[in-house]
């Protein structure tokens, strides 16, 4: 059992900024995180040989400088990499196992204050044949792409959110040829949204948004805009994709389709806060119906409806790498404030306040541009998988629906989704709409929007990582 | 206002079988359950239909009566409820308890049970992936198991088909009586509904409902734990358990295993089912823990580190979830069937680890006892006045 003041799990932006603030005023620290290295999702270095981009470049000096502050105060400061959380006992410990075969550093971590730094992942949109092979999620295949893996030649990117024109991007220098890009988007919507994203925006954003569109044009990239991808057709993988006009409410109209020759797919709506961990702490959520996604509830110091715990980063709502670094240092700072570290520094704090309100207002104006209609779901066919780890159909979920299924408990018992490898990770963000769309009922009569019961392990762990002595 | 000719509270294995049975007669029957179809104890359990841990008698017969009616249920009712029929296998671990087995095992025999000793060689034979010490092991043929959720799914659907009315999400709040002292109404938070009798089968929540007619149940909670891990291997196709859990289940008196203090205080004993959808579920524990269905460490790592103990291969297997149910105790590890001192008032709830098991019996028992046919079996080792002295003590 390894002892700290401060434990924070996940060391992407958020973490790292909350480790290094709260070592900074003088708490020892513990910082977990599931891969090898810091840095988190976003700003991990591409190694696919490449030059970097002058966006890159500007990403790679902001992981550069959090590396730095980190280091700064490394005697503070325990780093416990290729380890995760499996479950946090009584609020005061955390469970450890290691990741992939690492040997263990510790199984306990016990600590005063924690914070929830643990980022988010890609939102999931089942479509006729998005579990065929050469059918990617959008971060996905970025990840290939960094790793210098092309799995393809002809490309489609298709959904929403600033991921895409980055990705075709990427593609692009990769050698790949995008076949199309299409975008759920429409120029209506970017107008409604462009105020506060101009509001939102610094030089450099700017840059980066004015580059990234110029770069699709100078490559001839034909763009799609109100159009999603509607089905994916092929024999043993994508061959081709077929892509439908949205009308203003992003419905899809019928009778718009048009076909596309590509042997790669990427299909992504942008992030949602991963929530394993604050759910099993207890922490307060509601729902965001302009995100589309549970958000953790806090106060201005980024502490949770749990006393002590504190949530930063996306983890707790989607803004970017810029706030989710601010929002960590903020925690860090509150933690060590709260067990009596450092006069406060009112005008420091808040400056870092003022940055994260300019910071938040384009996150979340990007992260709402992410956020697909509910239209979208009416693509779905009833042969389309809808819980991969357990193949269970859209037929399946209408059959327990129409035999009585009541609530998101109740299709989990009839059909096992959600019963899987990731445990409604993945499908769970959908099973609300789908469910109501099958019901086909009055608003009033609708379930309340539920989730899954968390359980422990919080992620997959073999019983191995879990026995021997407590070290 | 509804009407019904009988009406059953409680929609798990109980609940739904009783439904099921009661509906044949040609009575109107109503399910009423506050929460959906299994979504209390009987998803939150294993599916075993076992005699392998009963006692010898009264109990086995009891249970062998329960289990020759499942290889059938699935056509019958035109739901597959997953009856796997692999068997089951005791692991015994030492001489001192093959001995103990040995004479369980011929005792079990003598009432007529498929069950037979395997002797070292033969049980490394067909389990290739156990432990090298385990010493021999008590095989039972007619041993399988089913998917509870769906057992209770498709008794429910059939009782509908038989004309019963099924509904979920509806609360029982009161039960109100006619001077004196017999059955009138239901009154739930939908319509009230009139009715003559009344099953209860809401198994932890069967003193609650008793208490509306001031009648005392003798259930308590006794929590559960569980592991499941994610798809694997094939390990084994039996359902097995380690000797030593019928010792820890009967709370058998001077016998000891050599086990962790852990293991000790929270009545872990090995149990593994194979599933249908190819998990395995890995057990047990028992602890009395009021109504708290968390799983914690202490219990999953002392659960985790005795089913390596019998497969070792098991350390590799990468667990996907783990969760508690609340078995319905009663005192003497009987359940309850049986009327009470309140005319159509009928008690049918507290089978502790066996529910799956004696769903069926328990559903025909019921009817049998209110239709006032002859039972299958003597109802009166089941009956609630045999704890009459226990909880006037308890007063």
């Amino acid at each position: 059992m390894k002892t700290v003041e401060v434990a924070v799990i996940g060391g992407g932006p958020a973490g790292m900024a909350a480790a290094a603030e709260a070592a900074r005023r003088g708490a020892s620290v513990a910082l977990v995180e599931e891969s090898a290295t810091f840095g988190g999702k976003v700003l991990k270095t591409a190694d696919c040989g490449l030059p970097l981009s002058p966006i890159e470049g500007y990403e790679k000096r902001t992981a550069d400088r959090l590396l730095t502050d980190l280091h700064r105060h490394a005697d503070r400061i325990t780093l416990i990499p290729r380890h995760q959380v499996w479950h946090i006992q009584d609020g005061r410990v955390l469970e450890l196992s290691p990741v992939g075969g690492a040997p263990v550093e510790t199984r306990q971590v016990r600590c005063r204050r924690f914070i929830i730094a643990t980022g988010a992942m890609e939102r999931i949109r089942p479509f006729p044949g998005w579990t065929l092979p050469g059918v990617f999620p959008l971060g996905g295949l970025n990840s290939f792409v960094k790793h210098g893996i092309l799995p393809g030649k002809r490309f489609v990117i298709a959904g929403s959110g600033p991921l895409l024109p980055v990705l075709a991007h990427t593609l692009i220098r990769a050698g790949g040829r995008i076949a199309a890009l299409v975008q759920t988007t429409t120029h209506r919507e970017m107008l409604r949204h462009v105020f506060p994203l101009m509001a939102g925006m610094d030089a450099f954003k700017l840059f980066q948004g004015i580059y990234y569109f110029g770069r699709m044009i100078r490559n001839r990239v034909p763009i799609y805009n109100g159009a999603a991808v509607s089905r994916v057709d092929g024999e043993e993988r994508a061959e081709s994709v077929r892509v439908i006009r949205l009308d203003r409410n992003g419905d899809p109209i019928p009778g718009t389709e048009t076909e596309i020759d590509a042997d790669a797919v990427a299909v992504g709506f942008g992030l949602i806060p991963c929530t394993d961990l604050t759910r099993l702490c207890g922490c307060r959520e509601i729902y965001d119906e302009l995100s589309g996604y549970w958000r953790t509830l806090r106060n201005s110091r980024m502490e949770s409806s749990v006393d002590g715990v504190f949530v930063a980063g996306d983890g707790a709502a989607v803004k970017g790498y810029s706030a989710a670094a601010l929002e960590g240092t903020l925690a860090g700072g509150a933690a060590a404030l709260q067990l009596g570290y450092g006069g406060e520094d009112d005008s420091e704090s808040a400056a870092v306040q003022k940055r994260l309100k300019k910071a938040t207002r384009l996150g979340r104006a990007l992260d709402q541009l992410s956020a697909p209609s509910s239209g979208l779901l009416h693509l779905i066919s009833d042969e389309t998988v809808i819980c991969r780890c357990e193949e269970v159909r859209l037929k399946d979920l209408r059959q327990a629906a129409d035999a009585g299924a009541r609530d998101i408990h109740d299709l989990k018992r009839r059909t096992r989704t959600g019963m899987g490898q990731c445990q409604g990770r993945f499908c769970g963000q959908v099973i609300n709409e789908l469910l109501w769309n099958l019901l086909n009922r009055q608003a009033e009569d609708f379930p309340l929007r539920d989730v899954f019961t968390p359980r422990i392990p919080v992620k997959p762990c073999t019983l191995q990582d879990l026995l021997g002595n407590s070290k | 206002m509804d009407t019904a000719d009988a009406v059953v509270i409680g929609g798990g294995v109980i609940g739904t079988a009783a439904a099921y049975y009661l509906s044949e007669t040609g009575r109107k029957v109503t399910l009423i359950e506050r929460n959906g179809i299994a979504a209390g104890t009987s998803s939150r359990c294993e599916g075993f239909i076992l005699v392998n841990d009963k006692m010898p008698g009264y109990d086995a017969r009891l249970g062998r009566l329960s289990q020759s009616l499942f290889p059938g249920l699935s056509e019958e009712i035109g739901f597959d409820i997953e009856w796997s029929p692999q068997g089951s296998l005791l692991l015994i671990e030492s001489e001192e308890e093959m001995a103990v087995a040995e004479d369980f095992c011929g005792r079990l025999a003598a009432e007529g049970l498929a069950v037979q000793m395997l002797d070292r060689r033969r049980i490394h034979e067909i389990e290739p992936h156990l432990a090298e010490d385990i010493v021999g092991g008590m095989e039972t043929a007619t041993d399988g198991a089913v998917n509870p959720m769906a057992l209770a799914q498709g008794l429910a659907r059939a009782a509908q088909q038989r004309g019963a009315a099924i509904r979920t999400g509806a609360a029982v709040r009161d039960i109100r009586l006619t001077s004196p002292g017999k059955v009138d109404r239901i009154i739930t938070d939908g319509p009230d509904i009139l009715t003559p009798t009344v099953v209860n089968a809401a198994g932890i929540g069967a003193p609650e409902i008793g208490r509306m007619v001031g009648v005392e149940i003798p259930i308590t909670p006794r929590q559960g734990q569980i592991l499941v891990t994610e798809r694997t291997f094939g390990l084994t196709r039996r359902k097995v358990m380690e000797f030593g859990y019928l010792m820890t289940k009967f709370e058998k008196e001077g016998y000891r295993r050599r086990v962790t203090p852990e293991m000790e205080a929270n009545g872990v004993a090995f149990v593994l089912e194979p599933t249908g959808a190819g998990n395995f579920l890995i057990g047990s524990s028992r602890r009395f823990a009021g109504f708290d269905t968390a799983t914690d460490p202490t219990v999953i790592r002392a659960i985790g580190e005795r089913a390596v103990r019998f497969y070792p291969a098991l350390a590799r297997a990468r667990l996907i979830r783990t969760y508690a149910g609340l078995r319905p105790y009663t005192p003497d590890h009987f359940p309850i069937i049986s009327p009470t001192p309140v005319d159509g008032f009928f008690v049918a709830a507290g089978h502790e680890g066996n529910g799956i098991t004696l769903s069926l019996i328990t559903g025909k028992l019921t009817t049998q006892m209110i239709a006032g046919e002859s039972p299958d079996i003597d109802l009166k080792p089941l009956r609630l006045d045999r704890f009459d002295s226990e909880i006037a003590h308890a007063r």
